[in-house]
Protein backbone atom coordinates (compact mmCIF):
# COMPACT_ATOMS: atom_id res chain seq x y z
CA UNK A 1 0.00 0.00 0.00
CA UNK A 2 1.45 3.38 -0.98
CA UNK A 3 2.16 6.15 1.52
CA UNK A 4 -0.23 9.14 1.59
CA UNK A 5 1.44 12.16 -0.13
CA UNK A 6 1.57 14.16 3.12
CA UNK A 7 3.57 11.39 4.78
CA UNK A 8 6.36 11.43 2.18
CA UNK A 9 9.27 12.78 4.19
CA UNK A 10 12.99 12.03 4.29
CA UNK A 11 12.36 10.06 7.46
CA UNK A 12 9.57 7.94 5.94
CA UNK A 13 11.66 7.25 2.83
CA UNK A 14 14.57 6.14 5.05
CA UNK A 15 12.17 3.88 6.92
CA UNK A 16 10.99 2.35 3.66
CA UNK A 17 14.57 1.87 2.42
CA UNK A 18 15.53 0.22 5.70
CA UNK A 19 13.57 -2.84 4.54
CA UNK A 20 16.34 -3.55 2.04
CA UNK A 21 18.88 -5.93 3.48
CA UNK A 22 22.42 -6.65 2.36
CA UNK A 23 22.41 -10.42 2.98
CA UNK A 24 26.17 -10.65 3.18
CA UNK A 25 26.25 -8.23 6.08
CA UNK A 26 22.84 -9.01 7.53
CA UNK A 27 22.03 -5.32 7.90
CA UNK A 28 19.83 -2.86 6.05
CA UNK A 29 21.27 -0.29 3.65
CA UNK A 30 20.18 2.68 5.81
CA UNK A 31 21.91 1.37 8.94
CA UNK A 32 24.98 0.61 6.85
CA UNK A 33 25.17 4.29 5.96
CA UNK A 34 24.84 3.74 2.21
CA UNK A 35 22.12 6.40 1.80
CA UNK A 36 23.86 9.79 1.63
CA UNK A 37 21.06 12.14 0.73
CA UNK A 38 17.32 12.17 0.02
CA UNK A 39 15.89 15.15 -1.83
CA UNK A 40 12.13 15.59 -2.12
CA UNK A 41 9.89 17.65 -4.39
CA UNK A 42 6.08 17.31 -4.51
CA UNK A 43 6.43 14.93 -7.46
CA UNK A 44 9.85 13.29 -7.14
CA UNK A 45 12.22 11.54 -4.76
CA UNK A 46 15.92 11.74 -5.53
CA UNK A 47 18.33 9.52 -3.63
CA UNK A 48 22.11 9.81 -3.53
CA UNK A 49 23.80 6.69 -2.24
CA UNK A 50 27.01 4.70 -2.33
CA UNK A 51 28.12 1.06 -2.15
CA UNK A 52 30.85 -0.34 0.09
CA UNK A 53 32.84 -1.52 -2.94
CA UNK A 54 32.84 -0.75 -6.69
CA UNK A 55 33.87 -4.38 -7.31
CA UNK A 56 30.73 -5.88 -5.78
CA UNK A 57 28.21 -7.17 -8.34
CA UNK A 58 25.40 -6.93 -5.81
CA UNK A 59 24.95 -3.21 -6.49
CA UNK A 60 22.40 -3.79 -9.24
CA UNK A 61 20.34 -6.06 -7.01
CA UNK A 62 20.22 -3.40 -4.33
CA UNK A 63 19.21 -0.79 -6.91
CA UNK A 64 16.51 -3.13 -8.24
CA UNK A 65 15.20 -3.60 -4.72
CA UNK A 66 15.14 0.15 -4.11
CA UNK A 67 13.23 0.63 -7.36
CA UNK A 68 10.77 -2.15 -6.52
CA UNK A 69 10.26 -0.88 -2.96
CA UNK A 70 9.76 2.75 -3.92
CA UNK A 71 7.33 1.79 -6.70
CA UNK A 72 5.34 -0.01 -4.03
CA UNK A 73 5.32 2.78 -1.45
CA UNK A 74 5.28 6.01 -3.46
CA UNK A 75 1.89 7.34 -4.57
CA UNK A 76 0.98 7.19 -8.24
CA UNK A 77 2.51 10.02 -10.26
CA UNK A 78 5.51 10.40 -7.98
CA UNK A 79 8.81 9.50 -9.61
CA UNK A 80 12.09 8.39 -8.08
CA UNK A 81 15.74 8.39 -9.12
CA UNK A 82 18.83 6.90 -7.52
CA UNK A 83 22.33 8.20 -8.13
CA UNK A 84 25.30 6.09 -6.98
CA UNK A 85 28.32 8.18 -5.99
CA UNK A 86 31.82 7.25 -4.78
CA UNK A 87 32.73 10.58 -3.25
CA UNK A 88 32.81 10.74 -0.32
CA UNK A 89 33.81 7.08 -0.09
CA UNK A 90 31.95 4.91 2.39
CA UNK A 91 33.65 4.32 5.72
CA UNK A 92 32.51 2.66 8.97
CA UNK A 93 31.75 5.98 10.69
CA UNK A 94 28.68 6.24 8.41
CA UNK A 95 27.05 3.21 10.02
CA UNK A 96 24.20 3.72 12.47
CA UNK A 97 25.04 3.58 16.20
CA UNK A 98 23.00 0.37 16.58
CA UNK A 99 24.91 -1.40 13.80
CA UNK A 100 28.24 -0.17 15.16
CA UNK A 101 27.25 -1.56 18.52
CA UNK A 102 26.31 -4.91 16.95
CA UNK A 103 29.75 -5.14 15.36
CA UNK A 104 31.45 -3.90 18.55
CA UNK A 105 32.81 -0.95 16.60
CA UNK A 106 33.52 1.41 19.47
CA UNK A 107 35.15 4.43 17.90
CA UNK A 108 35.32 4.42 14.10
CA UNK A 109 36.99 7.81 14.07
CA UNK A 110 40.12 6.16 15.41
CA UNK A 111 40.31 3.90 12.38
CA UNK A 112 42.21 5.35 9.46
CA UNK A 113 40.21 3.31 7.01
CA UNK A 114 41.34 4.78 3.73
CA UNK A 115 44.96 5.42 4.50
CA UNK A 116 45.86 4.32 0.97
CA UNK A 117 44.32 7.55 -0.31
CA UNK A 118 47.24 9.66 0.89
CA UNK A 119 49.79 7.37 -0.78
CA UNK A 120 48.02 7.41 -4.12
CA UNK A 121 47.57 11.17 -4.32
CA UNK B 1 29.15 -17.06 -21.17
CA UNK B 2 27.43 -18.57 -18.17
CA UNK B 3 26.61 -21.66 -20.23
CA UNK B 4 30.29 -22.00 -21.21
CA UNK B 5 31.23 -21.77 -17.53
CA UNK B 6 28.77 -24.54 -16.61
CA UNK B 7 29.98 -26.82 -19.44
CA UNK B 8 33.59 -26.15 -18.43
CA UNK B 9 32.74 -27.02 -14.83
CA UNK B 10 31.14 -30.32 -15.85
CA UNK B 11 33.97 -31.35 -18.20
CA UNK B 12 36.52 -30.31 -15.56
CA UNK B 13 34.79 -32.42 -12.90
CA UNK B 14 34.58 -35.47 -15.19
CA UNK B 15 38.23 -34.95 -16.17
CA UNK B 16 39.14 -35.01 -12.48
CA UNK B 17 37.12 -38.18 -11.83
CA UNK B 18 38.80 -39.91 -14.78
CA UNK B 19 42.16 -39.35 -13.04
CA UNK B 20 40.90 -41.50 -10.18
CA UNK B 21 40.06 -44.35 -12.60
CA UNK B 22 36.35 -43.63 -12.30
CA UNK B 23 34.29 -44.31 -15.41
CA UNK B 24 33.21 -41.05 -17.04
CA UNK B 25 31.83 -40.05 -20.46
CA UNK B 26 34.48 -40.71 -23.15
CA UNK B 27 34.56 -37.08 -24.21
CA UNK B 28 35.98 -36.11 -20.81
CA UNK B 29 38.90 -38.54 -20.96
CA UNK B 30 40.90 -36.42 -23.40
CA UNK B 31 40.77 -33.54 -20.90
CA UNK B 32 42.16 -35.49 -17.94
CA UNK B 33 45.37 -33.46 -18.13
CA UNK B 34 43.38 -30.22 -18.12
CA UNK B 35 41.40 -30.76 -14.90
CA UNK B 36 43.10 -27.84 -13.11
CA UNK B 37 43.20 -25.37 -16.02
CA UNK B 38 39.55 -26.05 -16.90
CA UNK B 39 38.26 -25.57 -13.38
CA UNK B 40 40.42 -22.68 -12.19
CA UNK B 41 41.48 -20.71 -15.26
CA UNK B 42 38.45 -21.77 -17.32
CA UNK B 43 35.44 -21.93 -14.98
CA UNK B 44 36.49 -19.54 -12.22
CA UNK B 45 38.21 -17.25 -14.71
CA UNK B 46 34.89 -16.72 -16.51
CA UNK B 47 32.81 -16.50 -13.31
CA UNK B 48 35.07 -14.03 -11.46
CA UNK B 49 35.70 -11.78 -14.46
CA UNK B 50 31.97 -11.84 -15.28
CA UNK B 51 31.16 -10.96 -11.68
CA UNK B 52 33.58 -8.01 -11.86
CA UNK B 53 32.15 -6.93 -15.24
CA UNK B 54 28.61 -6.90 -13.83
CA UNK B 55 29.86 -4.54 -11.11
CA UNK B 56 31.96 -2.29 -13.36
CA UNK B 57 29.60 -2.29 -16.38
CA UNK B 58 32.12 -1.31 -19.07
CA UNK B 59 32.70 -3.00 -22.43
CA UNK B 60 36.36 -3.51 -21.49
CA UNK B 61 35.36 -5.34 -18.32
CA UNK B 62 33.07 -7.68 -20.28
CA UNK B 63 35.94 -8.44 -22.69
CA UNK B 64 37.64 -10.52 -19.95
CA UNK B 65 34.96 -13.22 -19.54
CA UNK B 66 34.29 -13.22 -23.30
CA UNK B 67 37.96 -13.78 -24.17
CA UNK B 68 38.29 -16.50 -21.55
CA UNK B 69 35.07 -18.24 -22.61
CA UNK B 70 36.22 -18.25 -26.27
CA UNK B 71 39.63 -19.62 -25.25
CA UNK B 72 38.04 -22.37 -23.16
CA UNK B 73 35.72 -23.30 -26.04
CA UNK B 74 38.72 -23.52 -28.39
CA UNK B 75 40.19 -26.10 -26.02
CA UNK B 76 36.95 -28.02 -25.45
CA UNK B 77 35.68 -28.09 -29.03
CA UNK B 78 38.88 -28.18 -31.10
CA UNK B 79 41.60 -29.15 -28.65
CA UNK B 80 43.50 -25.90 -29.33
CA UNK B 81 45.53 -25.59 -26.14
CA UNK B 82 47.47 -22.50 -27.29
CA UNK B 83 44.17 -20.69 -27.91
CA UNK B 84 43.03 -21.36 -24.36
CA UNK B 85 46.43 -20.31 -22.99
CA UNK B 86 46.74 -17.05 -24.92
CA UNK B 87 43.13 -15.97 -24.43
CA UNK B 88 43.34 -16.77 -20.71
CA UNK B 89 46.41 -14.51 -20.47
CA UNK B 90 44.55 -11.78 -22.40
CA UNK B 91 41.43 -12.14 -20.21
CA UNK B 92 43.45 -12.08 -16.99
CA UNK B 93 45.38 -9.02 -18.14
CA UNK B 94 42.11 -7.22 -18.93
CA UNK B 95 40.78 -8.18 -15.49
CA UNK B 96 43.96 -6.82 -13.88
CA UNK B 97 43.62 -3.49 -15.72
CA UNK B 98 39.88 -3.24 -14.94
CA UNK B 99 40.58 -3.94 -11.26
CA UNK B 100 43.28 -1.25 -11.19
CA UNK B 101 40.83 1.20 -12.78
CA UNK B 102 38.57 0.72 -9.75
CA UNK B 103 41.19 2.65 -7.79
CA UNK B 104 39.85 5.78 -9.47
CA UNK B 105 36.53 5.18 -7.72
CA UNK B 106 37.72 3.90 -4.36
CA UNK B 107 41.34 4.21 -3.32
CA UNK B 108 41.56 1.31 -0.90
CA UNK B 109 43.83 -1.61 -0.15
CA UNK B 110 41.28 -4.23 -1.18
CA UNK B 111 41.12 -2.83 -4.73
CA UNK B 112 44.89 -3.25 -5.05
CA UNK B 113 44.59 -6.79 -3.70
CA UNK B 114 41.88 -7.66 -6.25
CA UNK B 115 44.17 -6.40 -9.03
CA UNK B 116 47.01 -8.48 -7.56
CA UNK B 117 44.83 -11.59 -7.63
CA UNK B 118 44.03 -11.04 -11.32
CA UNK B 119 47.75 -10.57 -11.99
CA UNK B 120 48.35 -14.02 -10.45
CA UNK B 121 45.88 -15.50 -12.95
CA UNK B 122 47.67 -13.69 -15.77
CA UNK B 123 51.16 -14.83 -14.69
CA UNK B 124 49.80 -18.36 -14.16
CA UNK B 125 48.57 -18.30 -17.75
CA UNK B 126 52.00 -17.18 -18.94
CA UNK B 127 53.68 -20.00 -17.02
CA UNK B 128 51.24 -22.47 -18.63
CA UNK B 129 51.95 -20.99 -22.09
CA UNK B 130 55.74 -20.98 -21.77
CA UNK B 131 56.18 -24.34 -20.00
CA UNK B 132 53.05 -26.32 -20.96
CA UNK B 133 53.34 -27.56 -17.38
CA UNK B 134 50.03 -27.06 -15.59
CA UNK B 135 51.50 -28.22 -12.26
CA UNK B 136 53.91 -25.25 -12.18
CA UNK B 137 51.07 -22.80 -12.79
CA UNK B 138 48.73 -24.41 -10.24
CA UNK B 139 49.70 -22.36 -7.17
CA UNK B 140 49.47 -19.10 -9.13
CA UNK B 141 45.97 -20.07 -10.26
CA UNK B 142 45.04 -20.92 -6.69
CA UNK B 143 46.57 -17.62 -5.57
CA UNK B 144 44.16 -15.94 -8.01
CA UNK B 145 41.18 -17.51 -6.24
CA UNK B 146 42.49 -17.24 -2.68
CA UNK B 147 43.58 -13.61 -2.98
CA UNK B 148 40.33 -12.62 -4.71
CA UNK B 149 38.47 -14.01 -1.70
CA UNK B 150 40.95 -12.35 0.71
CA UNK B 151 40.42 -8.97 -0.98
CA UNK B 152 36.65 -9.26 -0.91
CA UNK B 153 36.66 -10.29 2.75
CA UNK B 154 39.09 -7.50 3.68
CA UNK B 155 36.64 -5.07 2.10
CA UNK B 156 33.83 -6.30 4.34
CA UNK B 157 35.93 -6.36 7.52
CA UNK B 158 35.76 -2.55 7.38
CA UNK B 159 32.32 -2.89 8.97
CA UNK B 160 34.11 -4.17 12.04
CA UNK B 161 36.59 -1.31 12.01
CA UNK B 162 39.57 -3.61 11.44
CA UNK B 163 42.60 -2.06 13.18
CA UNK B 164 45.57 -0.94 11.11
CA UNK B 165 47.93 -3.62 12.42
CA UNK B 166 45.43 -6.31 11.33
CA UNK B 167 45.26 -4.81 7.86
CA UNK B 168 49.04 -4.78 7.61
CA UNK B 169 49.03 -8.45 8.57
CA UNK B 170 46.53 -9.16 5.81
CA UNK B 171 48.67 -7.28 3.26
CA UNK B 172 51.77 -9.21 4.36
CA UNK B 173 49.93 -12.54 4.13
CA UNK B 174 48.67 -11.78 0.62
CA UNK B 175 52.19 -10.84 -0.51
CA UNK B 176 53.54 -14.06 1.08
CA UNK B 177 51.03 -16.15 -0.87
CA UNK B 178 51.87 -14.33 -4.12
CA UNK B 179 55.63 -14.69 -3.67
CA UNK B 180 55.23 -18.35 -2.69
CA UNK B 181 53.10 -19.09 -5.77
CA UNK B 182 55.48 -17.21 -8.08
CA UNK B 183 58.50 -18.92 -6.55
CA UNK B 184 56.82 -22.30 -7.01
CA UNK B 185 56.31 -21.54 -10.71
CA UNK B 186 60.00 -20.66 -10.96
CA UNK B 187 60.89 -23.91 -9.13
CA UNK B 188 62.58 -22.02 -6.29
CA UNK B 189 63.30 -24.09 -3.17
CA UNK B 190 61.04 -23.41 -0.18
CA UNK B 191 58.41 -21.62 -2.30
CA UNK B 192 55.73 -24.22 -1.53
CA UNK B 193 56.44 -23.85 2.18
CA UNK B 194 56.19 -20.05 1.94
CA UNK B 195 52.86 -20.43 0.12
CA UNK B 196 51.68 -22.77 2.90
CA UNK B 197 52.71 -20.32 5.61
CA UNK B 198 50.58 -17.74 3.81
CA UNK B 199 47.57 -20.11 3.63
CA UNK B 200 47.80 -21.00 7.32
CA UNK B 201 48.11 -17.38 8.42
CA UNK B 202 45.29 -16.31 6.11
CA UNK B 203 42.98 -18.94 7.63
CA UNK B 204 43.85 -17.69 11.13
CA UNK B 205 43.41 -14.06 10.04
CA UNK B 206 40.01 -14.72 8.47
CA UNK B 207 38.75 -16.66 11.48
CA UNK B 208 39.90 -13.83 13.76
CA UNK B 209 38.93 -10.73 11.78
CA UNK B 210 36.25 -11.70 9.25
CA UNK B 211 32.63 -10.69 9.57
CA UNK B 212 31.54 -14.34 9.45
CA UNK B 213 32.02 -15.03 13.17
CA UNK B 214 29.71 -12.12 14.03
CA UNK B 215 27.16 -13.21 11.45
CA UNK B 216 26.82 -16.70 12.90
CA UNK B 217 24.60 -14.98 15.48
CA UNK B 218 22.27 -13.80 12.68
CA UNK B 219 19.56 -15.84 10.99
CA UNK B 220 18.61 -17.05 7.50
CA UNK B 221 20.85 -16.38 4.52
CA UNK B 222 23.30 -14.25 6.48
CA UNK B 223 24.05 -17.08 8.89
CA UNK B 224 24.19 -19.63 6.05
CA UNK B 225 26.80 -17.52 4.22
CA UNK B 226 28.77 -17.18 7.47
CA UNK B 227 28.65 -20.98 7.96
CA UNK B 228 29.96 -21.50 4.41
CA UNK B 229 32.78 -19.03 5.04
CA UNK B 230 33.87 -20.38 8.42
CA UNK B 231 33.80 -24.01 7.26
CA UNK B 232 35.86 -22.96 4.24
CA UNK B 233 38.43 -21.27 6.47
CA UNK B 234 38.92 -24.60 8.22
CA UNK B 235 39.85 -26.27 4.92
CA UNK B 236 42.10 -23.35 4.03
CA UNK B 237 43.95 -23.86 7.31
CA UNK B 238 44.18 -27.62 6.69
CA UNK B 239 45.61 -27.00 3.20
CA UNK B 240 48.21 -24.73 4.80
CA UNK B 241 49.15 -27.38 7.37
CA UNK B 242 49.37 -30.09 4.69
CA UNK B 243 51.58 -27.71 2.69
CA UNK B 244 53.85 -27.24 5.70
CA UNK B 245 54.09 -31.04 5.85
CA UNK B 246 55.39 -31.03 2.27
CA UNK B 247 52.21 -31.27 0.16
CA UNK B 248 53.57 -28.83 -2.43
CA UNK B 249 56.83 -30.67 -2.92
CA UNK B 250 56.60 -32.37 -6.35
CA UNK B 251 55.45 -35.96 -6.03
CA UNK B 252 54.12 -35.56 -2.49
CA UNK B 253 51.28 -37.96 -1.63
CA UNK B 254 49.62 -35.06 0.25
CA UNK B 255 49.44 -32.83 -2.84
CA UNK B 256 46.03 -34.08 -4.01
CA UNK B 257 44.53 -33.57 -0.53
CA UNK B 258 45.99 -30.07 -0.13
CA UNK B 259 44.83 -28.90 -3.57
CA UNK B 260 41.32 -30.28 -3.09
CA UNK B 261 41.11 -28.86 0.43
CA UNK B 262 41.74 -25.50 -1.24
CA UNK B 263 39.64 -25.96 -4.37
CA UNK B 264 36.67 -27.82 -2.93
CA UNK B 265 36.79 -27.13 0.80
CA UNK B 266 37.70 -23.46 0.72
CA UNK B 267 36.79 -22.07 -2.71
CA UNK B 268 33.63 -24.12 -3.37
CA UNK B 269 32.32 -23.40 0.14
CA UNK B 270 32.63 -19.70 -0.77
CA UNK B 271 30.76 -20.43 -4.01
CA UNK B 272 27.98 -22.29 -2.19
CA UNK B 273 27.60 -19.32 0.15
CA UNK B 274 27.73 -16.58 -2.42
CA UNK B 275 25.84 -18.30 -5.24
CA UNK B 276 22.63 -16.92 -3.74
CA UNK B 277 24.01 -13.42 -4.24
CA UNK B 278 26.25 -13.76 -7.30
CA UNK B 279 23.87 -15.82 -9.47
CA UNK B 280 21.02 -13.29 -9.13
CA UNK B 281 23.50 -10.46 -9.79
CA UNK B 282 24.74 -12.08 -13.00
CA UNK B 283 21.52 -13.67 -14.25
CA UNK B 284 19.14 -11.08 -12.72
CA UNK B 285 17.04 -13.88 -11.27
CA UNK B 286 16.17 -13.78 -7.59
CA UNK B 287 17.03 -16.87 -5.51
CA UNK B 288 15.18 -17.36 -2.25
CA UNK B 289 17.13 -18.74 0.68
CA UNK B 290 15.95 -21.92 2.36
CA UNK B 291 17.50 -23.99 5.14
CA UNK B 292 17.84 -26.83 2.59
CA UNK B 293 20.98 -25.05 1.34
CA UNK B 294 22.78 -26.47 4.38
CA UNK B 295 22.37 -30.00 2.96
CA UNK B 296 24.71 -29.60 -0.06
CA UNK B 297 27.11 -27.66 2.18
CA UNK B 298 27.26 -30.58 4.61
CA UNK B 299 27.59 -33.05 1.70
CA UNK B 300 30.43 -30.97 0.23
CA UNK B 301 32.44 -31.09 3.42
CA UNK B 302 31.53 -34.69 4.27
CA UNK B 303 32.44 -36.05 0.83
CA UNK B 304 35.67 -34.04 0.78
CA UNK B 305 36.60 -35.41 4.20
CA UNK B 306 36.09 -38.96 2.83
CA UNK B 307 38.15 -38.14 -0.25
CA UNK B 308 41.02 -36.68 1.79
CA UNK B 309 40.88 -39.54 4.31
CA UNK B 310 40.93 -42.07 1.44
CA UNK B 311 44.02 -40.46 -0.02
CA UNK B 312 45.90 -39.97 3.25
CA UNK B 313 45.10 -43.52 4.45
CA UNK B 314 45.74 -44.89 0.94
CA UNK B 315 42.28 -46.44 0.64
CA UNK B 316 41.53 -45.88 -3.05
CA UNK B 317 37.82 -46.93 -2.99
CA UNK B 318 37.18 -44.43 -0.19
CA UNK B 319 38.92 -41.67 -2.17
CA UNK B 320 36.90 -42.60 -5.28
CA UNK B 321 33.65 -42.69 -3.30
CA UNK B 322 34.42 -39.26 -1.82
CA UNK B 323 35.22 -37.85 -5.25
CA UNK B 324 31.98 -39.16 -6.82
CA UNK B 325 29.99 -37.89 -3.83
CA UNK B 326 31.69 -34.50 -4.29
CA UNK B 327 30.57 -34.40 -7.93
CA UNK B 328 27.01 -35.44 -7.02
CA UNK B 329 26.97 -32.68 -4.40
CA UNK B 330 27.23 -30.10 -7.18
CA UNK B 331 24.21 -31.59 -8.90
CA UNK B 332 22.31 -31.56 -5.62
CA UNK B 333 23.33 -27.95 -5.03
CA UNK B 334 22.06 -27.06 -8.54
CA UNK B 335 18.70 -28.71 -7.69
CA UNK B 336 18.40 -26.68 -4.48
CA UNK B 337 19.30 -23.53 -6.45
CA UNK B 338 16.54 -24.22 -9.00
CA UNK B 339 14.12 -24.68 -6.12
CA UNK B 340 15.35 -21.35 -4.70
CA UNK B 341 14.78 -19.65 -8.06
CA UNK B 342 11.20 -20.95 -8.17
CA UNK B 343 10.58 -19.63 -4.66
CA UNK B 344 12.34 -16.39 -5.57
CA UNK B 345 9.84 -15.75 -8.37
CA UNK B 346 7.07 -15.55 -5.80
CA UNK B 347 9.14 -13.28 -3.55
CA UNK B 348 9.98 -10.87 -6.37
CA UNK B 349 6.32 -9.93 -6.63
CA UNK B 350 6.59 -8.33 -3.17
CA UNK B 351 8.63 -5.27 -2.27
CA UNK B 352 12.34 -5.81 -1.34
CA UNK B 353 14.41 -7.85 0.19
CA UNK B 354 17.16 -10.43 -0.06
CA UNK B 355 17.11 -11.41 3.58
Amino acid sequence: MSLPPDEITESSIRQVLSQIIDPEVGANIVDMGLIYNIALTPTAVSIEMTMTSPACPMGDMILDDIDQTLRHYLPEGMTHAVNVVWDPPWDPSKMSPSLRERFHLEDPDNIDDLDLEKYLK
Amino acid sequence: MFAVAVITLLVGIFAGLSRLQITVPDISLQFAAFHGPLLISGFFGVVISLERAVAVKTATAYAAPVLNAVGTLLLLLFGIVAGAQLLAIAAATVLTVVSLQLLRKVKADFTVILAGSAACWSIGGMVWWFTNDTARATLLWFAFLIITIAGERLELTRLLGTPQHAKRWCHAIVVTIMIGALGYALVLPGAGTLFSVGLTLLAAWLIRYDLARHNMRQTGMTRYIAACLLSGYGWLGLAGVLGLLGAFVPGSPLRDSALHALGLGFVMAMVFGHALIIFPAIARIKVAYHAAFYIPLALLHGSLALRVAGKVLDITPLQQFGAVANALTFIFFAVVMVWGVRKGRNLSRRPATHG
